[in-house]
């Protein structure tokens, strides 16, 4: 299934892209986007993301955390946005 | 008092010229510890219900904190309070920069101004001194000369001045009151000083601020920078400040034309990568390592040249959101002209909005706008609107009312989307994706206000008290009621919004009892009663003045409308579940929205018991 990926601040700098779609096996979790991730960036995107203090992972708008965490099922056309600490005011 | 305080309230009336002054009451500081607490009791005593916001009995306070000019971190802002022309209610409303610590070695905790002077005129506050200044050659001019102009006159460059732009003069219902380009802009504040022919207040000062036990501020101040060093916040904060729009894009909830739609893609030349391009210097509070604010200079296009200190968030979407187009430069110059013209851009940015809603509806031709075609993703017309509001020209004079009066002007059912509660305009948030957020908007005493009680569980992810899902309705009203609470324990000590979730309970008590020496303050536990006792009170000025639970609704359209897509679609503000769990949470009566007299008895505020929920 494909999902579509945003990314700010470090993590655009590691993908050199804003967003992209990905392709995921159907029964992919956050931890299996992650994963594809490293294999496509290497191991400084696993780098960059760990640095990024407060680092949200957004699945669909709604923070994976309260969804289960890395084990939070992905489906098909969502989006993850990998949000580092941002601000209104 | 020890520490903290100057210990010293000066009272001015302006309309026989005449000014005394008084010491803090030793129960006062007990109860209601400093800041936001000495204002809304202020408020309670001092005004009589029913009172003319625009009238001589109305006054305009100005606070500041007991942590102001102590060396604390981030605890400069100043607070003005007064009963509001926008909303007809309580209102504070805080600014930045450098005024509280002056009034502070000028040796006043609050200047409490009341009466109107028969010219105008400004105050000047040296130490022991108050003299009333003519301001007539200043009348009609922009915050940022008169601030010149004052300094130059007193000679002395490190004088520091709130003041008034021409909104404030010609009573803008959303007119603020500004310094060093910082504003206390919400509510009208502007316009209570505008009519009372005070265009502005100086002061300067020698006096030290007195610590009562320095070993304990001290360690307090290191745990607070520690605190600071190691949060994620402070790196954003400190680096890119609020401009950038993606945070509540990705959450679906940047309002687009009038919160009828999320936005598309526009959002994305409003993100902090594009506001990084302009960006030439910062600029902080006094004493505040967080140093958020940002000089931004447009370099190309049809603004080049212009350059402001901001926008910050909620005005970058003030002028892209409401008129459904993002023009950066147009977010910077709008900035620009409102700091300078003396009022606030979220009221500005969405009445004109409102506008081009009313337009594209048919309900207002050119005819009633001065020939302006206000086409949603026009954004041509924008700054001379704001000078025709500033100055209340044309149509600008029906846009200076705020949306509630022009949807009372032109009603065919617009109430359904005029975007306001209490008479005060939502900011850049859409409720409808985070209900505690959305709750604190509704039933803030002052309108739809965000830092009244700032939803950081849903925005930020703050898992503080716990975790939320944000489109959750259980467990709000709860969430509402800390949020709430939170803000009002840090106005006592008038903490900034930004700083508050870095410093923590803990450590703000400790650094309220360090520079004070009161021993309750150190105890987290005592400051969150009384940040209750201080959002009880404000509530109790309001029912006093007649508001209810219907004074607490959110306008139909939030209500009612799903939005249509992004990542919050589908979603509606559960209105009614939301206040009746608020309420509870509260102890307040669920049919009127007023508390009982068995909550204002727990909380020591048996004075409003006349006005409790019977």
């Amino acid at each position: 299934m494909l999902v579509n990926v945003l990314y700010f601040g470090h993590l655009r700098e590691a993908t050199s892209k804003e967003k992209e779609t990905l392709e995921v096996p159907s029964e992919a979790t956050l931890a299996t986007l992650i994963e594809l991730l490293e294999q496509k960036y290497g191991p400084e995107y696993r780098k960059a993301m760990d640095a990024i203090k407060g680092l949200r992972i957004l699945i669909d708008g709604r923070d994976s955390s309260i969804l289960g965490g890395t084990d939070a099922p992905l489906k098909e056309g969502c989006t993850v946005v990998f949000l580092p600490p941002i601000a209104g005011g | 008092m020890q520490g903290g305080y100057m210990n010293r309230i000066l009272r001015v009336d302006l309309s026989n010229r005449t000014w005394t002054t008084e010491e803090l009451d030793e129960k006062l500081v007990r109860d209601y510890i400093g800041g936001r607490g000495f204002g809304a009791k202020f408020l309670y005593d001092d005004l009589k219900p029913g009172i003319d916001p625009l009238g001589e009995e109305n006054e305009i306070i100005f606070i500041a904190g007991p942590l102001a000019a102590t060396g604390a971190q981030s605890c400069a802002r100043f607070e003005i309070y007064f009963k509001s022309p926008q909303t007809g209610g309580y209102f504070q409303s805080s600014g930045g920069g450098f005024f509280a610590p002056e009034m502070k070695f000028a040796g006043y905790d609050a200047i409490i101004i009341k009466g109107k002077s028969e010219k105008p005129v400004y105050l000047w506050i040296h130490d022991d001194k108050v003299e009333f200044k003519d301001a007539s050659y200043l009348w009609g001019l922009g915050l940022a000369d008169t601030e010149q102009l004052i300094r130059e006159e007193l000679n002395d460059p490190y004088v520091r001045v709130a003041a008034i732009g021409p909104a404030g003069e010609n009573l803008v219902k959303y007119a603020g009151v500004f310094s060093d380009r910082r504003a206390a802009a919400r509510g009208g504040g502007g316009a209570v000083m505008g009519s009372k022919n005070l265009k502005g207040v100086a002061v300067r000062g020698h006096q030290k601020v007195p610590i009562a036990n320095n070993e304990a501020f001290q360690q307090a101040l290191k745990a607070q920078v520690g605190a600071y060093k190691g949060n994620p916040m402070y790196e954003m904060m400190h680096t890119t400040g609020t401009q950038a729009s993606e945070l509540t894009a990705v959450l679906g909830m940047y309002p687009w034309k009038n919160f009828r739609e999320a936005p598309g893609p526009e959002w994305e030349k409003l993100q902090a990568s594009e506001f990084n391009k302009l960006r030439v210097r910062k600029m902080g509070c006094q004493n505040c390592m967080i140093r958020c604010s940002q000089i931004t200079k447009v370099w190309d296009g049809p603004y080049k040249g212009v350059w402001s200190e901001g926008p910050e968030y909620e005005t970058l979407w003030s002028f892209s959101g409401p008129i459904g187009k993002a023009e950066i430069g147009l977010t910077v110059l709008a900035d620009r002209l409102c700091d300078d013209l003396g009022m606030d851009t979220i009221s500005a940015g969405q009445s004109i909005g409102f506008a081009y809603e009313l337009y594209e509806k048919g309900i207002i031709t050119k005819e009633d706008t001065d020939g302006l075609e206000l086409v949603y993703g026009n954004i041509e017309p924008v700054p001379r609107l704001i000078e025709m509001i500033a100055r209340r020209e044309g149509f600008g004079n029906v846009l200076a009312e705020g949306t509630k009066r022009m949807a009372e002007k032109y009603n065919q059912g617009s109430e359904y989307y005029a975007i306001q509660v209490k008479g005060l305009e939502l900011p850049a948030y859409d409720p409808r994706g985070a209900k505690a957020h959305g709750l604190n908007l509704a039933t803030s005493p002052l309108g739809a206000d965000h830092n009244y009680g700032y939803g950081s569980q849903e925005l930020f992810g703050v898992p503080i008290p716990h975790p939320v899902d944000r489109f959750a309705v259980e467990g709000k009203g709860e969430i509402t009621k800390f949020n709430q609470d939170w803000a009002a324990f840090t106005e006592t000590g008038i903490l900034c919004t930004f700083a508050s979730l870095m410093t923590g309970p803990d450590i703000f008590s400790q650094l309220l009892y360090g520079a004070t020496g009161v021993e309750e303050f150190a105890d987290p536990n005592y400051m969150w009663v009384v940040g209750e006792r201080i959002v009880n009170l404000e509530r109790m000025f309001n029912a006093r003045e007649g508001f209810t639970r219907e004074d607490d609704r959110m306008p139909e359209r939030i209500v009612k409308d799903p939005l249509p897509y992004g990542p919050s679609a589908g979603q509606v503000f559960e209105q009614d579940e939301l206040l009746d769990q608020y309420y509870e949470a509260r102890g307040w009566d669920k049919v009127t929205g007023i508390p009982k007299a068995q909550k204002l008895r727990e909380l020591g505020l048996d004075f409003t018991l006349d006005y409790a929920a019977q």
